[in-house]
């Protein structure tokens, strides 16, 4: 099976939100799969993740 | 490969067939039946009924079963049962039709007893006269299917295991990190994935973990604050935080005040003041100081001392407005009972300075006025002594003496008290003095009119800003009443010295005298107040008064410890800025 390029990019995505670096979101290809239901599930993580950091959410 | 058919269909009679060319016949057969058995592919040649007419080496070669086995043998037998229903519906679908042939996968058996993946196709050749069979032709696709078969198993891995990350995803986008992915051992990309999951889940727990605690810090921070703290939305201005304090001081509950804004909560007026001020701050993003503003609350109207501070983003966008209210009632009441009281200070103040203006210029007045008489007293008194003394008596003589004493003591009161008088009117001319160089010059005047056995010791003295004549003064009496004091010692000892204390220079005139009874204290520093009688020490009692004067105008203290024959120390205080 060939390699698939978007394994790689979610495990680097996955590596910097580690790093607490939010920022990172993978293109979702045409294929449909169910790679790209992880990555919509890896970019919704990190919008979330990205608001949970933001300064004076004190409640 | 046979037995599919259980209605016999045609009568094939090869034998009644006629061999035209029997030469040609049999070179071509020589040529196909060569064909087939040099063919990989297992060839067979059977009647409707399932009994087998033929099968090529191949077959043999890859199953094991010769011809004779299967002649002796249903020919569904050596067909994988699960296979056999749909090739006999197949059959069904052409043995009507000569000439038809339909293709198909099915396991062939071994003699082994395993089986093997064939594919291949069923003809309907019963009609031809030459053949009259039905030909099948099939061949091994087991490394296929083994391939499909790992493909498929590949699919439904990368399905399960993808299942699963989508899974956890969603269980860490709604913060929950407590669920964890299965780790296989395939050390693949799908294992890569889950490493990192799990680990990502692992920082995220740990980091909220650490948020929640930090959150609890300062929210307990937040609401132990004795002053109101309250936070709002940057873009609607509603409440979003209130603290304890908050809500005592308005009366109302959390419940009550999140969600809301300042005009469902105050008067028009008030809200619409707020809000402006809450404006300002978003606009210019910088503190906003409000000395007094006020509000309504359950208790009536208070006044608050404000601050309003923006929040902002990373990018400098505002997120929330924060305001830290400190209820200062009770101290503005304060204060305007204390402006009051100044005022009223003031006046009295102006008062008492008048009166004591009088009073000073009334008792330099007598002071000066009195002179004149006592010169005129004192000068006739000489004049009774020498112009008409031979006549006096001597109880009269010493009437007269006691006149003159009394008469010149009476004039150093005199003069004493127009010293004092003048302290009073003379302004202070503060410089800075090298307090060493003045009491130097105070000892050598000292030493020059007094004549005296004690022992003086000036330590070395800090500079302090004063007025170099009146502290000239001062220590020139101190000094001089302590040599007076320890007069009578067999070993009078004085000493100046001088200390720094809390931005103040203490200076010190320490004798080992007659000292004095602390009882009678509050005596010391009064005009005219002596502890000692007259005939014990001479003095007026009015030099000390005049060192508390000129300390007190400098803005210092004086004040002494003493004990009865047991030496004084006398200090005083001056700065030197």
């Amino acid at each position: 099976m060939e390699k698939d390029v978007r394994l790689e990019m979610i495990q680097e995505t996955l590596v910097k939100f580690t790093q607490f670096d939010f920022k990172g979101r993978i293109p979702v290809s045409e294929r449909g799969d169910d790679i790209d239901a992880i990555i919509v599930g890896l970019n919704t993580l990190g919008e979330e993740l990205e608001g949970v950091k933001l300064p004076g959410n004190f409640k | 490969m046979i037995g599919w058919r259980h209605k016999p269909i045609v009568k094939m009679k090869r034998e009644q067939k006629e061999i035209p060319h029997k030469e040609g016949f049999a070179k071509s057969e020589k040529l196909f039946r060569s064909m087939i058995e040099k063919s990989a592919d297992m060839i067979t040649l059977a009647l409707p009924e399932g009994k087998l007419l033929y099968v090529s080496p191949s077959l043999t070669d890859i199953l094991g079963f010769t011809l004779e086995e299967y002649q002796s043998i249903p020919a569904f037998k050596f067909i994988h049962p699960e296979d056999v229903q749909g090739m006999m519906e197949q059959m069904e679908g052409i043995i009507e039709h000569p000439g038809r042939s339909f293709f198909r996968q099915q396991r062939l058996l071994r003699k082994d007893g395993t089986y093997l993946w064939c594919e291949g196709t069923v003809t309907n050749m019963l009609n031809d006269p030459d053949i009259g069979a039905l030909i099948s032709n099939f061949r091994d696709i087991t490394e296929r299917k083994e391939a499909e078969a790992k493909l498929s198993e590949k699919v439904s891995y990368i399905e399960k295991r993808t299942n699963e990350f989508s899974e956890v995803l969603l269980r860490y986008t709604l913060m929950d990190f407590t669920e964890k992915v299965s780790i296989g051992k395939a050390g693949d990309e799908m294992d890569a994935i889950a490493v990192g999951l799990n680990t990502l889940g692992e920082e995220l727990e740990s980091y909220i973990l650490q948020l929640k605690k930090s959150n609890a810090f300062l929210n307990a921070i937040l609401e132990n604050i004795p002053n109101m703290v309250f936070a709002k939305d940057a873009h609607d201005l509603r409440f979003v935080q209130f603290n304890k304090a908050g809500e005592k001081l308005l009366g109302m509950s959390k419940d009550q005040l999140l969600g809301k804004n300042d005009n469902d909560l105050f008067p028009k007026e008030q809200a619409d003041f707020f809000i402006g001020k809450d404006k300002e701050v978003l606009a210019k993003k910088q503190l906003l100081d409000i000395p007094e503003e006020p509000i309504d609350t359950h208790e009536g109207k208070r006044w608050l001392h404000t601050q309003k501070i923006p929040i902002l983003d990373e990018e400098g966008n505002a997120l929330y407005l924060m305001g830290i209210s400190e209820d200062i009632t009770q101290r503005r009441e304060r204060e305007n009972e204390i402006r009051k009281l100044n005022v009223e200070l003031e006046n009295h103040l102006h008062r008492l300075e008048a009166v004591n203006k009088e009073l000073e210029s009334f008792s330099y007045s007598v002071s000066h006025d009195l002179r004149a008489p006592l010169r005129a007293i004192n000068g006739y008194a000489q004049m009774l002594n020498e112009d008409h003394g031979a006549k006096l008596d001597a109880e009269g003589k010493r009437v007269l003496q006691i006149i003159r004493f009394n008469a010149t003591k009476m004039g150093t009161l005199i003069d004493d008290l127009l010293a004092f008088s003048r302290l009073g009117r003379k302004e202070i001319q503060k410089k800075t003095v090298d307090m060493n160089e003045l009491a130097e010059g105070v000892l050598r005047e000292f030493n020059r009119s007094v004549t005296h056995q004690a022992e003086i010791t000036i330590g070395n003295l800090h500079p302090v800003k004063c007025d170099y004549g009146l502290i000239h003064q001062v220590l020139f009496n101190l000094l001089s009443n302590a040599v007076k004091y320890s007069s009578k010692k067999e070993r009078p000892q004085v000493s100046v010295t001088s200390e720094e204390k809390n931005g103040e220079v203490i200076f010190s005139v320490k004798d080992n005298g007659a000292g004095f009874n602390m009882n009678y204290y509050n005596k010391l520093f009064g005009v005219f107040q002596r502890l000692h009688t007259q005939d014990e020490f001479e003095g007026t009692g009015v030099g000390l008064a005049i060192v508390q004067r000129i300390i007190a105008k400098h803005g210092g203290k004086v004040w002494a410890e003493g004990k009865l024959n047991g030496g004084a120390a006398f200090h005083f205080t001056l700065t030197n800025n």
